[in-house]
């Protein structure tokens, strides 16, 4: 994969580094021995009982590259499909038609391999990017997704090549018309890389490089990629370019950097200030957004405050700050912001009692924790809509008081289990959710199976208050779908005000 | 087949509705002159309210067609005033089907409204009452506008007496085959405090463990069925531990999904069954009084529950709680 072109030209460290080989790819040994498991299973000519692989994991952690390398290392042609490629019902299908189901060497497009019988990897890429519901009017019919999903199985059920699908998000592929997926393929999951790997790895370029580096500017690079491979190496790019040697202070240049480094002296001043004039001052000369000092404040302050007297005088103070910081955002009235700032440089003053061990500041880890359960809030409000239905409860009730019952209901009986699950559209996720992982993918097949097996067989409405209530989509802001309207009395609106503020635990 | 028992038992006729007579009877009669008013059922909760509604509109449009002119709502799943303007007058303005004279929306928890929400819910229960009627429900009245109280016949559901939830349980164990014993019942009318529904469900989880339900077994299958996550998170506040009762309140936002109002919702619920002193009792529910005031006013709803914690632990050490 690396051979360069010109020499001098500009190549992507990206792909230059690109690894052509499994043995190659930083990290992932379990990943790569059931990629290998997967791929002999071909080998013989017959396809196996899952024809496709769900590679899943984040961005920039090898899951493309995987895929090519186990091409390579079996001798495949790849034909690829991403999300700039129109991937609808129409597009899918002609891939099917023409390439996949058949393999003699008169195919069309990607498929006029050279030699017979060679097997042609169909690599769908950002396949959780599926447009489901169709592109815009004005870009016309043909360039969404529509129905890509459904495309998709057919593809698999009818293909006679390996098919490999990439996502981020399994889900945003198996949920609604992609459920049967989650049977018909086998999935991998790639997890995050260390930094410590990532370190490496950049070593290794820079050696080839002849790239002279410090350790820290190195590891600084690694633990701010976040385990993203891809964006490591091209940071690394960036600074090294027209340099033989990178230090610290190269990584200036990108942004990210100096907002921790500015952040940590602004918590470092204002913590330490001896009066009010130098918290001032340092939060003055602070270019961060008030908003942002507040969680790295929150984060931090029971790092400096250990006595409980100290801790109570400075949550007060940030609860203070934070009221004027709602004022200022529901009423626009920024005049607010200067009585926020100012009382946040009053928090050196709550402090009464010297603490040891000060200074260590952490990232606020409140953020990522949030944005990383934000699939398994999804599904647990989505779990807890559906069973607040059937048992005419509200949603707040079902996850305060009710869906662990359910779990364990779920638990001891396989037949309660797919009994609720027949009533409602809740899939294998939601049991997931619901039961805490307790159950083995062949407990929840089976309760899965058991839930179908009931709806298929039960005339009974599927939940309470349908008929005229299903045109009123739980999705749908504005009824779409016409019904007859009652005779309207003079439509007078009145002057309502804003809508409830959104809870900042919404994102 | 197993079902949800809640529902599985829940009374499909008036009739069959435990403990709410006087309740009843005029309900019966008004759903035979075929026409209704707009009411506002108000009372605890596991009273019946919900059941009677249900009951009351299978009665008026017949077991075959209720559905179609029926809508349920739970007004606590969106609380702002875009339920209103959407949902509700969407279905409300809808012409009935099948010939019915009119509609009924069930809003249930009418009381999370907002005030302006509710202000625009007045105008659509006038606007469409010729095609709609409302079936408003509540925990407490007080917290609904006059001027839509005043258009409802308010119905008051009493709690439930000891004999009733008895004869509902006796209902349930006759036809599950299994056994409540003396000191099972006694316990289950101590858990759920008249909360009917509350005992079913409690009872359901205790006989998925055993046939004989009896006080133990209630009590260990509760505790597994809903473990104290806010009980916890106070009691780690008053011990002094705020590292680790910060790390649960992450834990309840994160990945139990819950909104900070109703966190402090459930703390302020939970806060009369920790065992603590009476006196640093009073000084915490100040704070979450507090706390849940700033709220509503403050930017970052975790700030301001962190600051109760902090607040809670400063309590919790200090040795003297007099004011």
């Amino acid at each position: 994969m690396a051979d360069s072109p010109h020499e001098g030209a500009y190549i992507s460290w990206t792909e230059k580094y690109r690894p052509g080989r499994l043995d190659h790819l930083t990290g992932h040994i379990n990943v790569i021995r059931q990629l290998r498991s997967w791929a002999s299973a071909w080998k013989d000519g017959k396809p196996p009982k899952k024809k496709a692989l769900i590679l899943e994991g984040d961005a920039g952690i090898g899951k493309t590259t995987a895929a090519m390398a186990l091409a390579n290392e079996f001798g495949w042609d790849v034909v690829e499909l991403n999300a700039s490629d129109a991937r609808n019902l129409e597009s899918i299908r002609k891939i099917v038609t023409r390439g996949a189901m058949s393999r003699d060497i008169t195919d069309v497009d990607g498929f006029s391999g050279r030699s017979p019988m060679k097997l042609k990897m169909i690599l769908l890429d950002e396949a959780d990017n599926l447009y489901e519901r169709g592109a815009s009017v004005a870009e016309g019919p043909d360039v969404g997704d529509r129905g890509g999903k459904r495309a998709i199985i057919e593809l698999i059920k009818l293909t006679k090549h390996p098919v490999i699908l990439i996502v981020n998000n399994l889900y945003g592929l198996t949920s609604g018309a992609g459920s049967s997926l989650n049977f018909t393929c086998e999935k991998i999951r790639f997890r995050k890389l260390s930094p410590a790997s990532i370190a490496k790895r950049l070593r290794q370029i820079c050696e080839s490089e002849g790239v002279m580096y410090t350790d820290d500017v190195i590891m600084a690079i690694a633990e701010r990629s976040g385990g993203d491979m891809r964006s490591a190496v091209s940071d690394l790019q960036i600074i090294s370019t027209g340099k033989q040697r990178i230090r610290v202070v190269d990584l200036d240049v990108l942004g990210y950097r100096d907002t921790k480094e500015n952040i940590f002296k602004v918590l470092e001043k204002v913590f330490n200030a001896r009066s009010l004039k130098a918290s001032r001052a340092a939060l003055r000369d602070m270019d961060e957004d008030i908003n942002t000092l507040m969680l790295w404040m929150a984060e931090n302050v029971p790092v400096e405050m250990g006595h409980p007297a100290d801790l109570d005088r400075a949550y007060a103070v940030l609860s203070r700050a934070d009221v004027y910081l709602g004022r200022v955002r529901r009423k626009q009235n920024y005049k607010l912001w200067s009585y926020a700032k100012d009382t946040i440089a009053t928090l050196p003053i709550s402090k009464h009692f010297p603490q040891r061990g000060g200074g260590r500041y952490n990232f606020p880890s409140y953020l990522k924790s949030m944005s990383r359960t934000k699939d398994s809030r999804a599904r647990l409000k989505e779990t807890a809509r559906e069973l607040g239905k059937l048992t005419h409860t509200s949603i707040r009730y079902q996850k305060e008081d009710a869906l662990q019952r359910m779990g364990l209901l779920c638990l001891r009986d396989p037949e309660f289990a797919s009994h609720l699950l027949s009533r409602t559209s809740l899939g294998k996720d939601h049991l997931k959710l619901l039961t805490r992982g307790k159950l083995n993918e062949k407990e929840m097949r089976s309760i899965i199976e058991g839930a179908e097996s009931i709806r298929s067989t039960s005339t009974a409405p599927r939940e309470i208050g349908g008929g005229l209530a299903s045109f009123i989509n739980e999705e749908e802001e504005k009824d779409t779908v016409k019904v007859d309207i009652a005779p309207e009395p003079e439509e007078k609106e009145e002057k309502e005000k804003a809508p409830h503020q959104a809870s900042l635990f919404e994102f | 087949m197993q079902e949800i028992w809640t529902e599985k038992y829940r009374p499909t006729d008036l009739d069959e509705v435990v403990g709410q007579k006087g309740i009843i009877s005029r309900l019966t009669a008004i759903v035979k002159s075929g026409n209704i008013p707009h009411f506002l059922f108000t009372g605890p909760a596991g009273t019946g309210k919900t059941t009677s509604a249900l009951a009351l509109v299978r009665k008026l449009f017949g077991e075959e067609k209720w559905r179609d002119n029926f809508q349920e709502l739970n007004a606590s799943d969106e609380r702002g005033i875009q339920i209103v303007r959407t949902k509700i007058k969407s279905f409300a303005r809808a012409a009935p089907l099948g010939g019915a004279e009119f509609k009924v929306i069930f809003l249930d928890e009418a009381d999370s409204l907002t005030s302006d929400a509710q202000a625009a819910l007045r105008r659509t229960m006038e606007k469409y009452s010729n095609t709609c009627r409302f079936i408003l429900s509540c925990n407490y009245s007080s917290r609904i506008i006059p001027p839509i109280q005043s258009r409802c016949s308010v119905m008051r559901f009493a709690p439930l007496k000891q004999e009733d939830i008895k004869e509902y349980l006796g209902r349930i164990e006759k036809s599950e085959d299994i056994t409540i014993t003396d000191g099972g019942f006694e316990t289950l009318m101590y858990i759920s405090q008249g909360d009917l529904r509350k005992a079913v469900n409690i009872l359901q989880v205790a006989a998925s463990f055993t046939k004989t339900v009896d006080t133990d077994n209630l009590y260990t299958s509760s505790a597994l069925a809903r473990p104290e996550m806010i009980s916890e998170l106070i009691t780690l506040a008053l011990k002094g531990k705020f590292g680790e009762a910060r790390e649960r309140l992450e834990d309840l936002i994160t990945q139990g999904g819950l909104a900070g109002e109703d966190i402090l919702g459930q703390i302020h619920r939970e806060l009369f069954n920790i065992p603590m002193d009476d006196e640093l009792r009073v000084r915490v529910l100040d704070a979450v009084g507090e706390a849940d005031f700033r709220l509503v006013e403050g930017a970052d709803e975790r700030i301001q529950i962190e600051a109760l914690l902090a607040r809670i632990q400063l309590l919790g050490t200090r040795k003297d709680h007099s004011f």
